[in-house]
């Protein structure tokens, strides 16, 4: 793995990688609006719109795990991660984009339909005769709802922009001040995040069940963004380095993203079983049903994702041997990605589709995301240096040894 | 008998740095004795990686297997008790005690395992090379033998001098150090 290191080197997108995104996202534009046409009535606009809102959902999970990264690392005087720095920043940049999207399929079937298929509380006949519902609704109401989020992923695209512009100038200047500005910029973030993090967690996947809650829930979501935000990074990292770039990162840093995926994915097992055991245990009926209605038409899947997402990377990754690999990091980050894709999936479907189902509009919609994905993130990659060349704790992260 | 030679440095990147330009001259380093881990000197002396890790490993599941199939056994076969209507077989009930009783033997026995590797039984005493050693000198040691020649000796304390070590001795000790 000897290569030179260039600390001006800029990141140039290959042709094919261009080409390869437009065709995935060319793809799933026509699969998605094919799937308007094959999915009507009241069940087919439920699955689709719900598809959308889980993709949507997932990728702003990764793209603000990344600014959370960020963020997290400035706070804690982190410096191993500044050799690769930039690539969360061209992931977490990718935000504005990922909040449209999510925006659109969060409003626009309101337009068109009056309510939103998804979102049980929206609909105002069942809301009226519903007793639970209705007292819900001074926070489960439209207006607020979007309040919530204008507020929330205004704030953290605002501070997330700001830490990417300072981060951006400083490799123009040799200045500490941009150092000190985004400190603060990056406390702020994790303030707003902690709060983001819980209330969209309700709003976006939890209210699906609007008759059910669960004080967990904000942990469990939390957990399962950001080890695959994780594992997203780790797998831009290693694509980077396979393809030549990145001479300076060396197996120090590739082992120390390993341990956060190792390390996160226990802490996923963790929450997800202790929301599930305190409801498994206290038994109260309005509690279980959600479990009840994944374990009837889901079961496999339910207990895939302990599997997925736990024993294999428990097991994977353990060794310090295999997080020096980049072999298995790929392997790992990918299963891991599927996983807690898996995840999401079991958040969403069941009080809306109700059985497994993997067809049309599940595949053009993630064939879409990824290939927005992909052209979004490298982009973002080749309009800046790969390594913010003048950050203090650049020696430090280059001497880096685990 | 045990004779040793000892070269003392002052700084551990000079001990660092005097191990690449010691082995270069082909001289075979015996062991290096330090006040603290320095970072990177298991790596240059070639020392093999520690198996404890591993030992914890298998420890850590045969814990979790003697807790699981312990609990399974009481709950089901040896003492049934009915809890709040739940089944016998109670798996999720019995997770928490799994991991606690899990990582509690990985970490004992790892530790114990650990001092037992490193000679560090309680009652056993070991004399040090030198003591200073223990809080602001690193030490480099080499092994004599009735073949080490006295050319070969002197030619170790030229190669430690220029290596910047501050003091060059030899021991001799009852046992092992």
């Amino acid at each position: 793995m000897e290569q030179t290191i260039n600390l001006d080197e800029k990141f140039v997108m290959p042709a094919r990688l261009k080409t390869w995104s437009f065709v995935l996202i060319a793809v799933g534009l026509v699969g998605i609006i094919a799937s308007f046409f094959t999915y009507t009535g009241e069940e087919g606009t439920k699955h689709l719109w719900a598809t959308l809102v889980m993709c949507a959902v997932y990728f702003q999970g990764v793209a603000m795990s990344s600014c959370f990264f960020i963020a997290a690392t400035y706070v804690a005087y982190g410096g191993w991660h500044t050799a690769i720095k930039r690539i969360p920043e061209a992931i977490g940049m990718f935000l504005p984009v990922t909040s449209l999207l999510l925006l659109i399929v969060l409003a626009l079937p309101n337009f068109i339909y009056g309510y939103h298929p998804v979102y049980e509380w929206t609909h105002h006949d069942v809301v009226e005769n519903d007793p639970l519902l209705s007292g819900k609704t001074p926070y489960l109401n439209l207006p607020f709802f979007f309040i919530r989020f204008f507020f929330f992923v205004g704030i953290l695209l605002l501070l997330m922009v700001l830490m990417r512009r300072n981060s951006i100038k400083e490799d123009a200047q040799h200045d500490i001040k941009f150092y000190k500005s985004n400190l603060t910029w990056a406390s702020l973030f994790l303030v707003f995040f902690a709060v983001y993090i819980l209330i969209t967690a309700w709003d976006w996947l939890m209210s699906i069940d609007a008759h059910w809650y669960s004080t967990m829930y904000g942990w469990y979501s939390f957990a399962s963004n950001w080890v695959n935000g994780i594992a997203v990074i780790t797998l831009v990292v290693v694509y980077l380095k396979r393809s030549g770039y990145l001479g300076w990162v060396n197996f120090s840093h590739l082992h120390d993203l390993g341990k956060l995926m190792f390390a996160f994915s226990i802490f996923w097992t963790y929450v997800t079983f202790c929301q599930f055991m305190l409801i498994w245990y206290a038994n109260i009926p309005e509690e279980t049903a959600y479990f009840r209605m994944r374990y009837d038409h889901f079961m496999w899947l339910f207990y895939a994702i302990f599997i997925i997402n736990f024993v294999t990377p428990f097991l994977v990754l353990m060794s310090r041997d295999a997080k020096r690999k980049m072999r298995v990091l790929t392997i790992a980050a990918i299963i891991i990605m599927a996983g807690h894709f898996t995840d999401f999936y079991l958040m969403v479907y069941p009080a809306t589709v109700g059985e497994p189902q993997f067809g049309l509009v599940e595949i053009s919609t993630l064939l879409f995301f990824i290939g927005l994905f992909i052209f979004g993130v490298f982009t973002n990659l080749g309009k800046a240096n790969l390594v913010p060349r003048n950050h203090p704790f650049l020696q430090e992260s280059l001497h880096h040894s685990t | 008998m045990k004779h040793y030679l000892l070269g003392l440095f002052d700084d551990e990147e000079i001990l660092l740095s005097a191990v690449d330009k010691v082995k270069e001259k082909g001289i075979k380093i015996h062991d290096c004795v330090t006040p603290f881990a320095v970072h990177g000197l298991d790596h240059k002396l070639g020392l093999r990686e520690s198996k404890l890790h591993i030992g914890g490993f298998w420890v850590g599941a045969t814990a979790a297997t003697i807790a699981l199939t312990f609990m399974s056994w009481v709950f089901v076969g040896n003492w049934p008790i009915t809890y709040g209507g739940k089944p016998h077989f109670s798996f999720p009930a019995f997770i928490p005690i799994t991991f606690e009783f899990t990582v509690l033997n990985a970490s004992l026995w790892m530790t114990l395992g650990f001092l037992v590797l490193c000679h560090l039984w309680p009652g056993r005493f070991r004399e040090s090379l030198d003591p200073r050693t223990t809080s602001h000198l690193f030490g480099m040691v080499f092994k004599i033998t009735d073949k080490t020649s006295a050319e070969e000796k002197s030619r170790i304390e030229q190669v430690l001098k220029e290596a910047g070590a501050i003091e060059v001795k030899e021991r001799i000790m009852e046992k092992h150090y």
